[in-house]
């Protein structure tokens, strides 16, 4: 039976809903019990359903957030990697940690976020046949860097591109990753598997911070 | 369960299976990779699930030991706090059914 967890936050889409009384709302659920991150939070520039101020305003104040909160930031960003790095450089990189989730993009891209001791995620877009750029950062990411995910009920893997996603899915995804990473027998498979579930166990499955045990609920 | 369903809407497995849509319209199993560790789920959406308990179950004889579901504060109703935790006993029992046929 999975372990269930909480990141909550406000995604670049809505940045220009973020005011005050979000802000607030954000922080109390920052303190639930079931929180264990700060996410997804972001740019994104493929839709801008925010404007690209509204979403770097934001993008900072919730990086600003987790920090005082001593929680991990969960990123999402979308052709926007450069100004992403160039903001997470300027309002330092929160100590608990960064996941890039969903990772879509090259490993020139995110050679600096790795270097940086960033984690990242890869979802059934791996799987995918135009992926060969995904894969190729995938194959590059250090094991202890490197986590799963499905973003269900979106980026089902193939075979099942085109359906809604769920959870069981990563298994396909799963096998994927070994494929590329060349983990061909027995053995590699469960090394790289057990090094992804313990990346974001480490990241994701943890106790409450002072902040969030501290504050009045 | 047949493997090959009648035409028409994306079946929502009962079971631990996973089906394709063939030419023909009809749903197909397939066969799905298995693994001897556990996996997790870094970045998913159960709110946003037609079925968050069934895909919990399935999750679960999927090998799949950790979810971290990811919350809007914009989009999303504080109430799901509340349905984690019956999402996950109601999955629970719905596993436990489920054992008979693996």
């Amino acid at each position: 039976m999975p372990r269930v967890k909480v990141a909550a936050g406000c995604h670049p889409h809505n940045a220009a809903h973020y005011d005050a009384a979000l802000e607030e709302k954000l922080r109390a659920w920052l303190r639930k019990p079931d929180v264990v991150a700060l996410g997804e939070i972001g740019l994104d520039y493929h839709y801008d359903f925010s404007p690209v101020a509204d979403q770097k305003r934001v993008f900072r104040a919730q990086l600003c957030l987790a920090k005082e909160a001593g929680l991990p930031v969960v990123l999402h960003v979308r052709e926007a990697l450069a100004d992403a790095w160039e903001i997470v450089q300027d309002e330092g990189i929160p100590e608990a940690g960064v996941l890039l989730h969903c990772f879509t993009d090259t490993w020139e891209a995110l050679e600096p976020w790795i270097e940086a001791g960033c984690r990242v995620s890869f979802g059934g877009a791996i799987t995918f046949g135009n992926a060969d750029a995904i894969r190729d950062a995938a194959a590059r990411v250090p094991v202890g860097q490197l986590l799963l995910e499905t973003d269900a009920p979106y980026m089902a893997p193939k075979p099942l591109r085109g359906q809604k996603c769920e959870p069981a899915q990563m298994v396909f995804t799963a096998e994927r990753l070994c494929e590329v990473r060349g983990a061909d027998d027995e053995d590699e498979r469960r090394a790289l598997l057990l090094a992804t579930q313990g990346n974001a166990l480490e990241l994701l499955d943890r106790k409450p911070t002072a902040w969030q045990a501290g504050a009045p609920r | 369960m047949s493997e090959e369903l009648l035409a028409g809407e994306e079946p929502l497995s009962a079971d631990d299976l996973f089906r394709v849509r063939k030419k023909n319209g009809a749903w197909k199993a397939v066969a799905a990779p298995t693994f001897d560790v556990t996996l997790a789920d870094a970045h998913t959406h159960l709110q946003y699930l037609a079925d968050p308990v069934r895909a919990l179950a399935r999750a679960g004889l999927a090998g799949v030991s950790f979810v971290c579901t990811v919350l809007d504060v914009f989009e999303d109703d504080e109430a799901v706090f509340g349905r984690l935790r019956p999402w996950t006993h109601q999955a629970a029992v719905s596993m436990q059914r489920a054992v008979p046929h693996c």
